[in-house]
């Protein structure tokens, strides 16, 4: 009996045993199975999507942002009347009945998207019909509220919101957000369990970034592109304008554009940025850095003579022409080779330099490598290896036998305005909330030289310079232009009859706030770069001008010969000083004029009367003009100022 | 006396600490359970107001856009783009400063 009592005792000992074993095995040890059932039954997973930055211009004007999207999908198996259901949808959504039948007519199927991104109010409109086996998945969508503006530029998004060109793509990493998971205690109805809102803080949404771009001067630029290749019959264009005083990018324009909302409608030739991807030979533009080159190196004057040989010089077994077969130069000083863009004159001056040294002024400007601005797909351009035979150096002194992008003769011309100094391009003002760093200038150009340039650059916008038709009222403009023959494809030879036209030039020429250049390709209808791409600067100049409110500059003489004219050169006689009346009457100073009698005449036509002088005019009180400042018929003298008093 | 009536009712009023502790602790709970569903669901508001207002924000610059307030003001208001020669420029001299600057010339 004992013995049997014992027996049930520990056989019930071991049966309890195993169970409480059992029950430490469960509850003790970690279990894969046991926790992914436990998540299953009582935890709700918890996306938290984050949004993705928006770009913003200078201004705060919303350039590209992310709205919440609608994506509609569909349980085929629970779907009844599937032709009654695509008949609906298919008013809805604009899309063919057939497409979505064959969507939801796959009744194996479990999942189908029908439409992505659709827009709240089409979501109620489909949710109030109640159709079963339809359901909506929020999403993001990207929109790009001025369309086909800055469109190279900006870039756009793929379907699964990545960016797939221009600065969506180069930005990707502080526009994109993180997407987080987080796992909650739910309830029995699946809603989560909340002890502190803390995690909804824990959203890591993209940073937005504010670019150094004016939208307002963009599309100034842009139209104005436009117009140029439909008036001159061109296939595109390129703009750019640049702050030369920090190289911050303000406009950077290629046309034809194309719609951001749909970047797929074009061909991919059309989204590129041909700003900086495409290289080119630049033309007579490059003239000035063989200037710079032999004024830096001290090899050349302003006032430097060379004999243009009528227009034609033999270099072996080749001969270099001037662009316009009429241009039969004979002796002509480096500042009006410059002006009236002579071949025979800047490759004379590009032997006098030197291939090696000409070389080192390009690289030092920044040709034959990166500018490093912060865009995807820049390209290097082409600068040829030393040395460089006589004909190739004649070549590339007026700009051909190099390949370049608009940038980087944005950035060289930039770092003449600039006194000399070169900087980075910039496109970014702030990013992740931090301002741009701030960046060393590069001294490449001493400044005597650079003010040289400058002035030798305005003369060329004389009415005698080729880029006369550059000029606007009341700002001195310097600038160059630049009629490249077309490279062929294959890289052989020059296209006949196809050519690129350009233009670089900055203003106001003693204190430059603006540099623009603009290059049109192939424009058939006219092909000078005086009178394809000149006018577009000016337009744009003028219209940049009165946006930024700038007060047109006074010219006296001080000006002239304080900080805009070189001194006596070394090479050759006479002074560095060009000929000043003939610049201060270019620009419609009138010297030595009598001031006109205006009392009576309204402010209007009072100003219309003196119009053509560059005076600042000081106006008291309104209404008829009572008293002048001098007199009608005294003289007017450089450097006065006028003064009206008006009244009723 | 007295104390031997707080003596008996003792195990009552331990009791009755206890209940109400009890009750007090799952009352709290249920709260933080309300309160829970109650930031959830201002959570989820919240959320909706912010996509309204980036919404409105992409309208308002979808309207602003510098090619639509340009044909509007061509084509609705008859407006023009100013000419260089519209312009005037005045100078920033104050007008007493002016009419002075003027009498001294003249006696000079």
């Amino acid at each position: 009996m004992k013995s049997r009592l014992i027996l049930i005792f520990i056989g019930t000992t071991l049966l309890w045993s195993m169970l409480l074993v059992r029950a430490a095995y469960l509850q003790v040890l970690p279990n894969e199975k046991l926790g992914h059932l436990r998540k299953r039954l009582f935890e709700k997973k918890i996306v938290i999507e984050s949004r993705r930055g928006n770009i913003f211009d200078r201004g705060g004007k919303e350039l590209a942002t992310s709205i919440e999207a609608y994506s509609l999908f569909a349980d085929p198996s629970l779907i009844g009347d599937a032709k009654e259901v695509s008949t609906y949808l298919s008013k809805k959504l604009k899309m063919t009945r057939k497409e979505i039948h064959l969507k939801i007519g796959q009744k194996q199927k479990r999942f189908v998207w029908i439409r992505r991104r659709l827009d709240r109010e089409t979501k109620l409109e489909i949710e109030r019909a109640q159709i079963e086996g339809l359901g909506f998945i929020k999403e993001s969508r990207r929109i790009y509220p001025n369309e086909s503006l800055m469109s190279q530029l900006i870039g756009f998004v793929g379907s699964d919101g990545h960016g797939l060109e221009g600065l969506e793509l180069q930005l990707e990493n502080t526009l994109s957000g993180e997407t987080q998971t987080i796992y909650l205690d739910r309830d029995a109805r699946g809603r989560p369990l909340l002890e502190d809102g803390s995690f909804l803080e824990q959203r890591k949404d993209g940073s937005d970034i504010w670019l150094t771009l004016d939208a307002e001067v963009q599309y100034k630029l842009e139209e104005e592109l436009i117009r140029a290749v439909s008036e001159n019959e061109a296939d595109s264009a390129t703009g750019i304008i640049l702050n030369p005083k920090n190289f911050e990018i303000i406009a950077m324009a290629n046309v034809p554009t194309y719609d951001l909302n749909h970047p797929y409608r074009v061909p991919p030739q059309i989204r590129r940025n041909r700003a900086i991807t495409d290289f080119f030979e630049p033309g007579s533009t490059l003239k000035t850095f063989a200037v710079a080159s032999g004024l830096e190196n001290r090899i050349i004057e302003p006032n430097s003579k060379y004999d243009c040989e009528g227009g034609k010089m033999r270099i072996g077994k080749k001969v270099i022409r001037e662009a316009d077969s009429h241009h039969a130069f004979k002796f002509l000083t480096v500042s009006e080779i410059l002006a009236l863009s002579s071949n025979v004159g800047s490759s004379k001056i590009a032997f006098d330099v030197g291939d090696k040294r000409y070389s080192k002024t390009l690289s030092a400007f920044g040709f034959g490598k990166k500018t490093g601005v912060d865009l995807p797909g820049e390209t290097s351009g082409l600068l040829q290896d030393l040395p460089w035979r006589r004909h190739l150096l004649s070549n590339i002194s007026f700009g051909h036998g190099i390949g370049v992008t608009a940038l980087q003769m944005a950035v060289a011309y930039g770092a003449i305005a600039n006194g000399g100094l070169l900087l980075k391009p910039k496109i970014l003002r702030q990013r992740d909330g931090k301002s741009a760093p701030k960046e060393t200038p590069q001294r490449i150009l001493s400044r005597e030289v650079s003010e040289k340039l400058k002035m030798m650059l305005t003369l060329a916008t004389s009415p005698t310079g080729t880029g006369a038709s550059a000029r606007i009222k009341g700002f001195p403009v310097a600038g160059k232009t630049g009629t490249a023959q077309k490279v062929k494809p294959q890289g052989f030879g020059y296209m006949e009859g196809a050519y690129l036209s350009s233009f670089a030039g900055f203003f106001p020429v003693s204190d430059p706030r603006f540099l623009i250049y603009v290059v049109i390709d192939n424009p058939k209808k006219h092909y000078y770069g005086s009178v394809v791409a000149a006018p577009v600067f000016s337009r744009v100049a003028e219209y940049i001008a009165q946006k930024e409110r700038l007060i047109p500059t006074m010219l006296s003489k001080t000006q002239f010969q304080k900080g805009l004219i070189g001194r006596t050169g070394s090479h050759g006689t006479g002074t560095a000083i060009p000929k000043r009346n003939e610049l201060l009457e270019g620009y419609g100073f009138q010297v030595g004029d009598k001031m006109p009698d205006l009392i009576g005449l309204s402010l209007r036509e009072a100003v219309k009367r003196l119009s053509g002088t560059s005076m600042a005019i000081n106006v008291t009180g309104a209404g008829i003009v009572k008293e002048t400042d001098p007199v009608a018929g005294s003289t007017l003298q450089e450097g006065y100022r006028l003064s009206l008093v008006l009244s009723r | 006396m007295a104390k031997k009536h707080l003596t008996k009712f003792r195990p009552y009023l331990a009791l009755t600490i206890l209940f109400l502790s009890l009750f007090t602790i799952v009352l709290v709970k249920m709260e933080v359970r309300r309160l829970g569903y109650t930031v959830l669901k201002l959570s989820r508001e919240l959320e909706k107001v912010q996509d309204d207002l980036r919404s409105q924000k992409m309208k308002l610059a979808k309207l602003t856009r510098p090619s639509l307030i340009q044909s509007v003001a061509k084509s609705r208001l008859t407006l023009k783009e100013g000419r260089s020669d519209q312009y005037i420029h005045v100078a920033l001299l104050s007008s007493i400063e002016n009419i002075k600057g003027m009498q001294e010339r003249r006696r000079q």
